[in-house]
């Protein structure tokens, strides 16, 4: 300690300004923190912080962490019914929804829709109003599409005969499944159940998924990687700006398509469908997202987050050291434009299992590729910047797979660390399209929401408490 | 049988008409205008207006002003007249001109453009023109910094700035309390590029328009078109 | 650099990639332009159209080929070392992390450090934490400091002894430095840190668990010419039974290891008397001299060998001088006939019914020493902060009697600044004191200093202007004595407040203690004159 005596002082004052400007006035060192109590002011909340501030075990499963995230290699490999890919959809009625779990009682407009038209898209019921009923009466399960290796955006419901493609880690050995975007509008993920829906649902799963699944077979599985990096220098941020990636993957699939032996006019329509929405790869972004943070997930003591989703009604997140366990506050509203005629009053809370974008340093995380985005918050292209600027002082590290131009090709952050989040009380940013409350009516504006901020006090006083015994001296 | 989903309306892209022949429509724009008109700063293009004022008017501000009161109503005017070549010689040499990380003069065009695009429906010629100015305007973007010439692709793409759209939707409807709210919002964005682009803006959405709205903005501006007065009054080209 | 044909001189410059927002460029500007000795400057996108404009305005002769992303500053002033000058202190400015203009937001400007890790990240040589946050946060704040391998002071007081015992263990565990809680004085390295005077370095290191004990020591080591190398604060509960003086103890063994340290002094007050001892013990070991001022202790049996017992903080700062001189340490100050003269010059002033002190202080530890010196003088004595021989005022607002208040006390300062930064308190306690007919002596300490008010002796010598002009001409006057705790070198500057509060007729002692005992002599001598004994 008396190494202290011969070094310079240089100090960091966490309070009173008066005393900073002391120390300057002799000449020394000194930082001013902006200091704010963490955590919201929850006292036993910023100790649990402290336990884990640089703690050697939470700092090596960070390591261990990142680097399982930094080398997963998703690659799209096919597509095929739920049922095929997801055990459990077979074993009883079985519906999966994005978000945290939420009981059927619970859910928002858009997600109670949604699971009416997959009722009867099922054909368990007949009528809109059997289905609500069949929903409430208990005969059908709800499961997080997250418990199951899958994601959804906006409502997110899966059910047993939906298409889902299908992306493996091939530097691992786990899985993540979404399913195929139907486009923008009156759709079953806002809510929509009309006939015209369900038509489309039908034609995705005749004639879309299998001619889908033999081209994709034939490429012998796409790297995404390199595809979404290249979108990044494109403009898109794979979260709300899917344009480029869309347009890489229907380049990418020509060729297996015209080659399936389907018959032309359905390829035709197959084509203009998929030309037809601009937001086609959203899907396959999100599930390459959850296939490299599911191989990040479950090493102790981290405090990597590996999942943000809504339901509607609540934000959960997930962390890398405290397995399965979801730590959820109510989903916040969106910060954003509305489209002419809507208003705050109209929209629902933030939903959808999207934000595994954002946990993955995309979406949000990466603005600065897209700064288009912030114009939805009368924000300027600097405004986009500095968010991906301040996300990096939450993140774990950057990635160098994921490069952004504004950055000058720097790499974008990566890993979300728990701690740090309450420990500089800067929130996750998203990037989101808003809903309306109401089932089916669809999208009403986009903007930016916050995770909340309680989701990781919890995360972090659960981690806490996986560190028992006593603080251990730094291993230098 | 489609297979798409409906066209919903891409949100990106709206499509607001201006007519002055609506009276609430000429109230909602003499609304913003008085507004942005009240808001004159010593830089940037906002200089031109009323009350912009000389004191801590910035060098590049000073530099900027006598090009842009012989370049602004030539733009101006060439465009009430559908005069491409001259309309595009007006705009394009003075892009990356003025102050700010979007210069003021790129901010004036966007506006511009932006109010154009609301004007269009009147006569056949307008849209064909809008867009080539349009082309233009974009292939000099090399000229300007990357930050602005983002903002022009996007303009000429058809999605003009949020909050310009918000200004030029809420004069559209002939909602005076939305557009005096809109244009605070506006004027707000940036040092500079707020006043700028509202200015661009509101010329742009009046140029084709029948009225006094176009000339009294000229004057006001300290611009003085020795051709404007005979063009208003007997004016056949371009009105609603 | 370009002269051109009016002989002005010109600078330009390009800065590559740049991307700052508008309002900061706008600044920029302005701020170029205010620079002595320039005529006009501009800082704009360097595209060809604001080059070609420059070009027309002759602001610039150069071909500068256009390159839009950069940022092109051009200077023109009346010599090229104006210039020169203005150009550097620009690129300074902009290396220098930027800060978000309002309602804008920058672009890769620095995001400010709102924690300790976020602060190492950008600055690894860090190695200091000064924590004064509200007491409930204090102590995780602490916490992670120690873990970033920071050593830490913690002004901030409230935090609770198990803590703060965890704390004091990991410290030393991690051979880190742990000041406090409570701890609000210390000088490391030269740099103060808290409430701190402005120091002569030298060959005397101090730890101490009481702020203005340890401010009272350096600064009349530093009129006796004598400097510090260390000042290290405990916190003002380190020497309870609890903590066991677990920081005071890692003080010493630090000093005790420090070459520049050759004399140590350890301060305290009313430590507990085993924790005491137990220091004494580890002192002995030690090869260096050890001036022990534990305040309130009888300590008789512990001094011989290295270890020097003093029983005033004049005393210590008086035989830490010695030692540091390679003298024998004077005996204690005894009655001193000069401060006895001016007690019965000055006692002619009052009248029969002035008969009590009345004792306003800021530093806790100046009350608790003039306290146990009053003690063996005055009876009866009343304080909010009592020692033994001393009872609990009842009602803090009304002195009684012999009156002592520590206006530092936490019943005073929660929700308020400190007394040492915010004279309201004290100086309208002092104006009621005036007004009490029974008042014969008000006693004041004074502290100056880092983090003190910028000139206490000014205020206080104005409200007892007001004070006696307040009086009726037909009562006697009350005299007032002070101490003034502070150096030369204070930013409040010693001999300017020392004059301020002369000129106000205050009577000036030359420390603490001789003040309270200044303040017991003129008592005696006013009640022998008037035949009370």
């Amino acid at each position: 300690m008396t190494e202290l005596f011969s070094l310079p002082l240089s100090v960091l004052n966490v309070g009173v300004r008066s005393f900073a400007e002391s120390v300057a006035a002799v000449g020394a060192d000194v930082t001013q923190i902006e200091w704010q109590p963490p955590a919201g002011g929850d006292v036993d909340a910023g100790h649990a912080l402290a336990r884990l501030i640089n703690e050697p075990r939470v700092e090596d499963a960070n390591r261990s962490a990142l680097a399982a995230f930094l080398n997963a290699q998703p690659v799209l490999e096919d597509v095929q019914p739920a049922r095929d890919l997801i055990p459990a959809l077979s074993a009883g009625r079985l519906l999966l929804h994005a978000g945290p779990p939420v009981a059927w009682g619970e859910m928002c407009g858009p997600m109670q829709g949604a699971i009416i038209g997959a009722i009867l898209f099922e054909a368990w019921a007949k009528t809109p109003e059997d289905a609500a009923k069949l929903a409430a009466s208990g005969q059908i399960a709800f499961a997080p599409c997250h418990h199951h290796g899958a994601v959804g955006p906006m409502a997110g419901i899966v059910s047993p005969s939906m298409p889902l493609w299908s992306v493996g880690n091939r530097a691992g050995s786990n899985r993540a499944f979404s399913g195929l975007n139907e486009g923008l509008g009156k759709v079953l993920r806002f809510g929509a159940y009309n006939a015209e829906v369900l038509e489309r649902l039908h034609w995705m799963s005749a004639v879309l998924a299998p001619t889908l699944s033999k081209a994709v077979k034939a490429t012998g599985g796409i790297e995404l990687k390199p595809l979404m990096a290249q979108s990044l220098h494109m403009g898109d941020e794979l979260h709300n700006r899917n344009t480029a990636a869309s347009s890489l993957l229907l380049k990418t699939l020509l060729p297996g398509l015209l080659e399936s032996g389907a018959p032309l006019d359905a390829i035709a329509a197959i084509a203009r469908f998929i030309a037809g929405n601009d937001h086609f790869f959203l899907n396959v972004s999100m599930a390459a997202c959850k296939a490299m943070l599911d191989a990040a997930h479950g090493v102790r003591h981290s405090s990597l987050v590996t999942a943000m989703a809504r339901n509607g009604v609540t934000f959960g997140i997930r962390v890398s050291g405290t397995g399965n366990a979801w730590f959820t506050a109510p989903a916040p509203l969106v910060d954003g434009l509305y489209f002419p005629g809507y208003g705050p009053a109209d929209a629902a809370p933030d939903l959808g299992d999207s934000a595994i974008t954002e946990t993955a340093g995309l979406g949000g995380f990466a603005m600065a590729a897209a700064p288009a985005i912030v114009q939805f918050v009368g924000g300027t292209p600097a405004d986009a910047e500095a968010n991906t600027r301040r996300m990096l002082r939450i993140a774990l590290g950057v990635n160098p797979a994921f490069t952004i131009p504004a950055l000058g090709f720097a790499g974008g952050p990566v890993g979300i660390d728990a701690r740090k989040v309450i420990d500089r009380n800067i929130s996750p940013v998203i990037n989101t399209g808003i809903a309306h409350r109401t089932a089916g009516i669809g999208q009403v504006g986009a903007g930016i929401s916050h995770a909340p901020v309680a989701c990781f006090v919890a995360a972090i006083e659960a981690l806490a408490q996986t560190i028992s015994g006593p603080a251990t001296p730094p291993t230098e | 049988m489609s297979h798409a989903a409906p066209p919903w309306p891409d949100p990106d892209v709206r499509r607001t008409v201006i007519r002055f022949r609506h009276g609430s429509t000429r109230r909602a724009w003499d609304t913003a205008w008085s507004h942005l008109a009240s808001s004159g700063q010593p830089n940037g293009l906002g200089a031109l207006l009323p009350n912009g004022g000389t004191d801590g008017r910035s060098l590049q501000t000073r530099l900027l002003l006598p090009r842009a009161l012989i370049d602004l109503p030539r733009l101006v005017v060439s465009t009430r007249r559908l005069a491409l070549p001259e309309a595009v010689s007006a705009a394009v040499p003075l892009i990356g001109a003025g102050p700010g990380l979007t210069p003021s003069w790129d901010d004036l065009l966007i506006g511009f453009m932006a109010g154009l695009r609301t004007a269009t429906s009147g006569k056949p010629e307008r849209p064909g023109f809008l867009t080539r100015l349009g082309a233009a305007i974009q292939a000099a973007g090399n000229a300007t910094t990357d930050v602005s010439r983002r903002v022009i692709d996007r303009t000429v793409a058809g999605y003009g700035p949020p909050w310009i759209d918000d200004v030029l939707a809420a004069i559209a409807a002939g909602n005076v309390t939305r557009t005096r709210r809109a244009t605070r919002e506006a004027l707000h964005i940036g040092h500079t590029s707020g006043t700028d682009t509202m200015l661009g803006a509101l010329l742009g959405c009046a140029v084709w328009q029948a009225g006094p709205q176009l000339d009294a903005t000229l004057a006001a501006l300290s611009c003085r078109d020795p051709n404007m007065a005979s063009d208003a009054s007997g004016g056949r080209h371009g009105t609603h | 650099m370009a002269r051109t044909d009016k002989s002005l001189a010109r600078a330009e410059k390009t800065l590559p990639n740049f991307y700052r927002d508008s309002v900061a460029l706008m600044q920029l500007s302005s701020r170029i332009e205010g620079f002595p000795g320039i005529t006009r400057a501009t800082a704009v996108m360097a595209t060809q159209a604001n080059i070609d404009l420059l070009k027309e305005a002759g602001f610039t002769a150069s071909d500068l080929s256009p390159r839009p992303n950069d940022l092109l500053i051009v200077i023109e002033g009346h010599d090229d070392a104006a210039v020169a000058d203005a150009l550097s202190q620009t690129e300074a400015a902009l290396q220098a992390a930027a800060a978000p203009a309002a309602g804008t937001a920058a672009g890769p400007a620095a995001i400010p450090a709102a924690s300790l890790a976020m602060a190492l990240e950008d600055k690894p040589a860090a190695n200091f934490a000064l924590i004064s946050t509200p007491g409930e946060y204090a102590a995780a704040e602490a916490e992670k400091a120690l873990r970033l391998g920071l050593n830490v002071m913690v002004f901030s007081a409230n935090v609770a002894p198990g803590d703060e015992i965890a704390l004091k263990r990991m410290a030393r565990e991690r051979q880190l430095l742990m000041m406090g809680p409570d701890c609000g004085t210390a000088i490391v390295n030269g740099v103060p840190l808290g409430f701190a005077n402005a120091l002569q370095r030298g060959p005397v290191g101090l730890v101490g668990s009481a702020g203005t004990g340890l401010q009272e020591v350096t600064s009349l080591l530093d009129r006796a010419g004598i400097g510090v190398s260390q000042v290290l604060g405990c916190g003002a509960r380190d020497l309870s039974d609890d903590v066991q003086g677990l920081s005071m103890r890692q003080g010493l063994a630090a000093l005790a290891g420090d070459d520049p340290t050759r004399v140590i002094v350890l301060v305290a007050k009313h430590p507990s008397i085993a924790v005491a001892r137990r220091i004494g013990r580890e002192a002995a070991q030690l090869g260096k001299p050890v001036v022990l001022a534990f305040l309130g202790l009888d300590l008789a049996g512990i001094a011989g060998g290295n270890i020097f017992v003093a029983g005033t903080l004049d005393d210590a700062a008086r035989t830490a001088a010695a030692l540091a001189l390679g003298k024998t340490p004077p005996t204690p100050a005894g009655r001193d006939p000069a401060l006895a003269a001016l007690a019965r010059e000055n006692a002619g002033r009052l009248s029969e019914r002035q008969a009590y002190i009345r004792a306003l202080y800021s530093g806790g530890t100046f009350c608790y020493e003039a306290q146990t010196l009053l003690a063996q003088e005055v009876a009866p004595i009343w304080s909010n902060t009592p020692i033994a021989a001393a009872s609990t005022l009842p009602d803090v607002w009304t002195s009684r009697e012999h009156t002592l208040i520590d206006l530092g006390d936490e019943f005073f300062t929660r929700g308020r600044p400190h007394p040492m930064i915010d004279l309201r308190l004290r100086l309208e306690r002092l104006r009621q004191e005036f007004a009490d007919p029974q008042t014969a002596v008000i006693l004041l300490d004074v502290v100056l200093g880092y983090g003190a008010h910028a000139d206490p002796a000014t205020e206080i010598a104005s409200t007892i202007a007001d004070a006696r002009a307040a009086r009726q001409p037909t009562d006697h006057d009350v005299i007032v004595v002070a101490s003034v705790c502070g150096t030369q070198a204070d930013p409040q500057g010693l001999s300017r407040q020392e004059e301020a509060l002369r000129q106000a007729g205050v009577l000036l002692a030359p420390s603490n203690a001789a003040a309270a005992r200044l303040a017991a002599r003129i008592i005696h001598a006013h009640s022998n004159r008037a035949g009370h004994t």
